[in-house]
């Protein structure tokens, strides 16, 4: 334990890391992700293809292979960027397409009757879908998009494999530096992994009850 | 639903719409004709990038790096249904310490991210003295985490069983094993048998992450392949479109047992279980 005590200030670092990216691409998958289901569900058959195009494709291919493209494939395309900027491109394009799903079944969890009423006092759809859907799909789309986050904060420890130094690849260069701490780190490690996914779970139940309605 | 998002389009709505059609269309052909200028300027449709795919050598490692992914994926699946059978049968127990246990494995490995227990089992295994190479680092991982997820898939899919089921079976007399084994399973597969399938386009996926401990599976065979001829960008569209068609593949049997077995009464057995996504759900 005396090497992983002297070594807290770079598991933190690594840890932080890990929040950065886990909270950047958060942020931004939720924007691109929101996009893509308006998209899916618009009337406008083009963005809806592009859409469901956009989720097969990323929905079926390994995080790891998003790795690979951006962290090595963008380069070759001339985008030269930071490491972690890769990884945060990554894991955005990769959980937009989650995102999209959890938010689509949202949308479509809304009542018939709540956007037929909208429709029939004439909304546009731009409203229909601002004023009345939204508010109520994300209210639905809480608890999945609450193990959408908890699967990308775990999923930031891909970015081991491509030069990025969070928490993963923290643990495993010290564990590389000093074997006989191998398991004092696995487990600081662990905890430090279960403390970050309890306070997502914590952040989508606090969530979930302040915008629960008693109907 | 989304249909009642719109009516039935009137004159004014399909101007409107076809507008919105075109400009939506331009749009998309603009970022793809970008994306695709971009590809070739930086000659990614250069001829050598794209004939070694043509070639024997370079299918043959193709090939290998699939079998290795199919072999590492179907050997943990088999682990993963044998542990969360257990972990399920376990959380359902009618003994406490038991219940504690199984609930307390799940939560574990399913707060961890897989490659930390792909590193676990690589790094810290060997530790103990317990050999792990690659291969058995992967299948470790894979297992320990599909696992106590497809644990939870079974317990929803054994309490989606109507009460009356087990209620019966206990008035004639059967011990609760036999209920479980006989009453409660059978049916509960048979709802769950979808989900299931959909859980294995996940297990493929993560497969991938055989990448970071070396283990020569498809995405580590487009490594060899990338790092000899340079093509990274050619190889990536060429290892994502064998995931894509394997993992489609499946996502239609599973939507084909979704309506041959999941018809008629709507017990959803995932509804309380997160969506499948990769890697902690890659």
């Amino acid at each position: 334990m005396d090497f992983v005590w002297e070594q807290r200030d770079v598991i933190l670092r690594g840890f932080g890391t890990t929040v950065l990216l886990a909270v950047s691409s958060g942020l931004l998958a939720f924007i691109f992700g929101t996009l893509l289901a308006v998209m899916r569900v618009g009337p406008v058959p083009p963005l809806r293809w592009a859409g469901s195009a956009y989720v097969t494709v990323v929905r079926n291919t390994p995080l790891t292979l998003v790795f690979v493209f951006c962290t090595f494939g963008l380069p070759r395309m001339e985008v030269r960027l930071a490491f972690v900027t890769f990884a945060i491109i990554a894991l955005t394009v990769y959980t937009s397409a989650f995102v999209c799903e959890a938010v689509r079944s949202g949308i479509n969890s809304v009542e018939a009757g709540e956007i037929e009423a909208a429709r029939a006092v004439g909304l546009p759809f731009h409203q229909i879908l601002s004023l009345v859907v939204l508010p109520q799909a994300f209210r639905a789309v809480i608890p999945p998009l609450g193990s959408v986050y908890n699967a990308l904060v775990k999923n930031t420890s891909v970015a081991v494999a491509f030069s990025v130094a969070e928490a993963s690849s923290i643990f495993r260069r010290l564990a590389n530096d000093d074997a006989s701490a191998t398991w004092s780190l696995l487990l600081t490690t662990a905890v430090g992994y279960m403390a970050l996914a309890a306070v997502v779970f914590a952040g989508a139940r606090i969530l979930e009850r302040g915008t629960a309605i008693v109907r | 639903m989304a249909t009642a998002l719109y009516d039935v389009p009137g004159p004014r709505a399909r101007t409107r719409s076809l507008i919105g059609s075109i400009v939506g269309g331009l749009v998309l052909v603009a970022v793809v004709a970008f994306v695709i200028k971009r590809l070739s300027d930086t000659g990614q449709f250069r001829r050598e990038f794209w004939e070694p795919f043509g070639g024997a050598g370079v299918q043959r490692i193709l090939l290998r790096g699939l079998l290795a992914t199919l072999r590492a994926a179907g050997l943990a699946l088999v682990l993963a249904l044998l542990l969360g059978t257990l972990l399920a049968v376990g959380r359902l127990s009618s003994r406490a310490p038991v219940r504690a246990v199984s609930t307390a494995v799940v939560e574990l490995f399913r707060a961890l991210p897989l490659v930390f227990l792909i590193l676990f089992a690589f790094i810290g295994l060997p530790e103990l003295g317990i050999d792990t190479g690659p291969f058995s680092s992967v299948v470790i991982g894979l297992t320990l985490y599909n696992g106590s997820v497809l644990a939870e898939i079974f317990r929803a899919g054994i309490l989606a069983v109507p009460r009356g089921q087990v209620e019966a079976a206990f008035s004639l007399g059967l011990s609760k094993a036999a209920v479980t084994r006989l009453i409660q399973l059978p049916q509960a597969v048979r709802v769950m048998l979808p989900v299931l399938v959909s859980q294995l386009v996940v297990l493929l996926k993560d497969s991938a992450l055989g990448f970071i401990v070396a283990y020569p599976e498809l995405l580590r065979s487009g490594r060899r392949i990338y790092t000899n001829v340079g093509n990274v960008i050619p190889t990536a569209i060429v290892v994502a479109a064998i995931y894509i068609a394997i993992n489609l593949a499946l996502s239609t049997l599973a939507s084909y047992l979704e309506r041959r077995f999941g018809g008629g009464r709507r017990s959803r057995p995932g509804a309380d279980v997160p969506p499948e996504i990769g890697v902690g759900a890659p």
